[in-house]
């Protein structure tokens, strides 16, 4: 007997729109289909209709959770076209945000899971403890999320001594707290019977379907994109997270262990910030040419392709955000196993849709736009 | 007789008290988690919501979607006339056996009626809700079988009076109290047996279709049910109760112990729960040979 | 790895390399690539110039991002998939298919990964 299970795009265990189709033999699924496009909003096609600054504006807003990453990203990208030295104060403070984001990411993504396996207690408290994080970077940057940090030559604010002693008590919390969770998430019996081979992605299917970020360095291939030292990568001491479990208990162990890293490269950077500017002069224009660049984005590798023809727009901004990347990991990991362990499987790849949908809608040579799932973005206003 | 029915200790004090219950119980979680939680009387003003909804139901769903939330709250609610509150038995017309089918009932007609919905999340809630009563009941009867085996008598005011003579059965009794909070644990589908209404994987399991009275009936089936297991539990092992005061003071303090469970544990998927169910009861049934083999 | 089999190198940056690859020698590029150990490839980018069709496949090698660039005519664009040496690439080609209108063969699929059935064919596409 077969029986057909809609998952999404609303349903309690996927808080992201997108539906999964699954089939369940009794509670064994035996296939699975991913349907997407339910927060479809064009921005590769409407950044060809910006110019480079505005660019900025609107990686920062295609994912609420990683939007340092994206803007960081992106700003390098073209720093590169332009052949730029950015000053290394401002590395430094790119670094910082880009860690602490990773920080509460990694803590939603804890507290997912908690909830997903009915740890109800758990997922509140790693997302109240979260909530240091985000003072942290509203004091950094005057935003919880979006913080508009960063700018193509470098960042628009600096980080005061009184922020980076505060910056260093917040970081000395976490650290006793993420002991705790340790203790909790890898030692708890219940949990590991939860976790402890569920969601297999074997080392080969990991490497094949080109899956990355944490869910890949938990199925041991080493892959961190942190290691091509962008940011002031190169200057700090840390090491990727490679664990062998290749199942969500390993998953965990890889982003616990992540956020120890995280801690001691964010205390590394404030240490030994450098004094000097914030931002260098940027050249008005940008010359013609074809850039690539990538990050390691809390989910795992984002790639932002930029090529310039010369005008004050872009002629093509490439996006591929993690999540796009992990989808693949889905298939192999959910067929065969159970129907209660759909949602903390679909949940350890951390799926962030408004990530993985952003691909261009804006009808050329019109100046009419038509965003097709009627969700029109304040920002979305006429190009220049 | 009848206003000890339909007052003290019968059908409005046993539905206020569950109702009240319920409140405390989600006050007591949410502050475990660092939450404000709903006020106290939250329950009451469910249930009066509930009631005063329009009676929905959907195509495909048979007479059974409209006639098993009824059955699952008069069993709950039979089942609990007949425990002992303070002293005093509401109904008193049967025994430990009489009460044991009634909550069985209770619990069968709450996964019959999610059968009847007919939607998929329901079906598989409710095959998980029978799959996890043939656990639980084993660890429940069996724990309940000491003291039935030790002094030789099936009815719960005798255990009452007994107790506040001779004190707490659960200290002559420790496994089968443990094994029998435990199987409430399932009973009442609280952490980490919470697999039936599984949130994260069903909805809300076999409940999903309900609405307006039949959600009432299904909320106020748990808020009787859970009152009636405390109240076995406080007669039958946790000391008795001679007062009103003891009665609410002793099942409260169960109460914060299934809280505590609640909040610190997390779900067990349904075929490891039957593993952990059926190890309890084979523990139990070499502890009941062991220690009281010459009774059986 | 016999970087003359890839193209010629048209961009290096500090950790990437573009080659252009002709059409013809594209699938001997791509058995290159397999046989240096290369299989995870970070996606597809099409770029219409007004003029022709880029198609770029980004690989990555360790800390370097490898890329081919193809070539490709406006009218009746054609590639053949990929997706057997590099099964990561399956929903980057549908992508490429639906934003711009380039027909993959042997990924063909009747389905929209992002796009509404009614919103208009490949959007990412110059209209001249």
């Amino acid at each position: 007997m077969s029986t057909r299970i809609p998952v999404g795009p609303q349903h309690p265990a996927l808080i992201e729109p997108e539906h999964l189709d699954v089939k369940v033999d009794g509670e064994t699924i035996t296939d699975v289909d991913v349907h997407l496009g339910y927060i479809h909003r064009g921005i590769e096609g409407l950044m060809q209709k910006k110019n480079y600054q505005q660019n900025v504006y609107i990686a920062e807003r295609i994912c609420g959770i990683c939007s340092g990453v994206h803007t960081s990203t992106y700003s390098e990208g073209v720093e590169s076209l332009l052949g730029l030295e950015v000053p290394k104060r401002a590395k430094y403070i790119r670094t910082i945000i880009l860690e602490l984001e990773r920080l509460h990411s990694h803590y939603l993504w804890l507290g997912l899971v908690a909830y997903e396996i009915g740890l109800d207690t758990a997922f509140q408290i790693s997302w109240r403890d979260r909530e240091i994080v985000l003072d942290l970077l509203e004091k950094i940057t005057g935003n919880r999320i979006n913080y508009a940090m960063n700018t193509i030559g470098g960042v628009r604010r600096g980080i005061t001594k009184e922020m980076q002693k505060e910056t260093l008590q917040g970081i000395d919390a976490l650290w006793e707290k993420t002991k705790y969770y340790k203790e909790v998430f890898l030692k708890d019996s219940i949990v590991r019977a939860r976790t402890k081979n569920v969601g297999v992605l074997k080392k080969r299917d990991a490497e094949r379907y080109s899956v990355a970020g944490p869910i890949v360095r938990a199925s041991s291939v080493d892959f961190d994109v942190r290691t091509t030292n962008y940011a002031a990568y190169a200057d700090v001491k840390w090491k990727p997270i490679v664990r062998h479990g290749c199942d969500i208990n390993s998953r965990l162990d890889v982003r616990i262990e992540e956020v120890f890293e995280a801690l001691n490269i964010i205390r590394q950077c404030i240490e030994n910030m450098p004094e000097g500017p914030l931002k260098t002069i940027v050249p008005p224009v940008v010359p013609k040419g074809e850039t690539i660049m990538r990050t390691e984005a809390p989910r795992g590798e984002l790639f932002y392709y930029i090529r310039s023809n010369g005008t004050a727009m872009p002629e093509r901004v490439k996006i591929r955000p993690p999540t796009y990347a992990n989808l693949l990991a889905l298939k192999p990991m959910l067929i065969g196993s159970e129907l209660a362990d759909l949602p903390v499987i679909v949940a350890s790849i951390d799926p962030c849709f408004s990530c993985a949908e952003r691909v261009g809608v804006i009808k050329e040579g019109t100046n009419k736009k038509e965003i097709f799932d009627g969700r029109r973005l304040r920002m979305m206003k006429d190009a220049p | 007789m009848l206003p000890e029915l339909i007052i003290y200790p019968g059908v409005i004090f046993i539905v206020f008290l569950g109702l009240l219950y319920s409140g405390i119980f989600r006050k007591i979680c949410a502050r475990m988690q660092n939450r404000v939680g709903p006020p106290i009387l939250q329950a009451f003003y469910d249930a009066i919501k509930l009631f005063g909804k329009e009676n929905l139901s959907h195509e495909g769903a048979g007479h059974g979607f409209f006639i098993w939330p009824i059955v699952a709250f008069a069993s709950a609610l039979v089942a609990a006339l007949l425990i002992p509150v303070a002293g005093t038995v509401a109904l008193n017309a049967g025994d430990l056996l009489i009460i044991i089918y009634f909550l069985i009932l209770s619990s069968a007609a709450l996964y019959m009626a999610g059968f009847s919905s007919e939607n998929p999340y329901a079906i598989i809630g409710a095959s998980r809700g029978f799959m996890q009563m043939i656990a639980y009941e084993a660890p429940f009867i069996l724990a309940i079988l000491f003291p039935v085996f030790f002094y030789q008598n099936m009815s719960l005011s005798y255990f009452n009076q007994l107790q506040l003579s001779n004190g707490l059965l659960a200290l002559q009794f420790p496994i089968a109290a443990f094994a029998f909070l435990v199987a409430v644990l399932g009973k009442v589908e609280l952490a980490p047996f919470h697999i039936p209404a599984a949130h994260q994987e069903l909805v809300g399991g076999y409940y999903i279709e309900f609405s307006g009275f039949r959600l009432a009936m299904v909320e106020l089936t748990h808020a009787v049910k859970t009152i009636a297991l405390l109240a076995i539990g406080v007669a039958l092992f946790f000391g008795g109760s001679a007062s009103i005061l003891g009665f609410i003071a002793k099942t409260l303090a169960l109460l914060f112990l299934l809280a505590v469970f609640r909040a610190t544990l997390a779900r067990f998927r349904i075929e490891q729960a039957i593993w952990f169910y059926w190890t309890l009861a084979g523990v139990l049934i070499i502890n009941l040979t062991l220690q009281h083999g010459g009774f059986l | 790895m016999d970087t003359s089999k890839l193209g010629k190198l048209s961009k290096e940056g500090r950790d990437f390399r573009i080659y252009s690859t002709p059409l013809k020698s594209f699938e001997r590029a791509l058995i290159e690539l397999l046989h240096s150990g290369i299989e995870r490839i970070s996606t597809i980018s099409g770029v219409d110039t007004g003029k022709q069709i880029d198609v770029l496949y980004h690989f990555v090698n360790g800390n370097e991002s490898i890329t081919l660039k193809i070539v490709l005519p406006r009218k009746d664009a054609k590639i053949k998939t990929i997706k057997k040496s590099f099964p990561g690439a399956v929903l980057y080609e549908r992508e490429l298919s639906e934003m711009l209108g380039v027909t993959v063969i042997g990924n063909e699929s009747p389905k929209n990964l992002f796009l509404d059935k009614e919103s208009p064919k490949c959007p990412l596409r110059k209209s001249l």
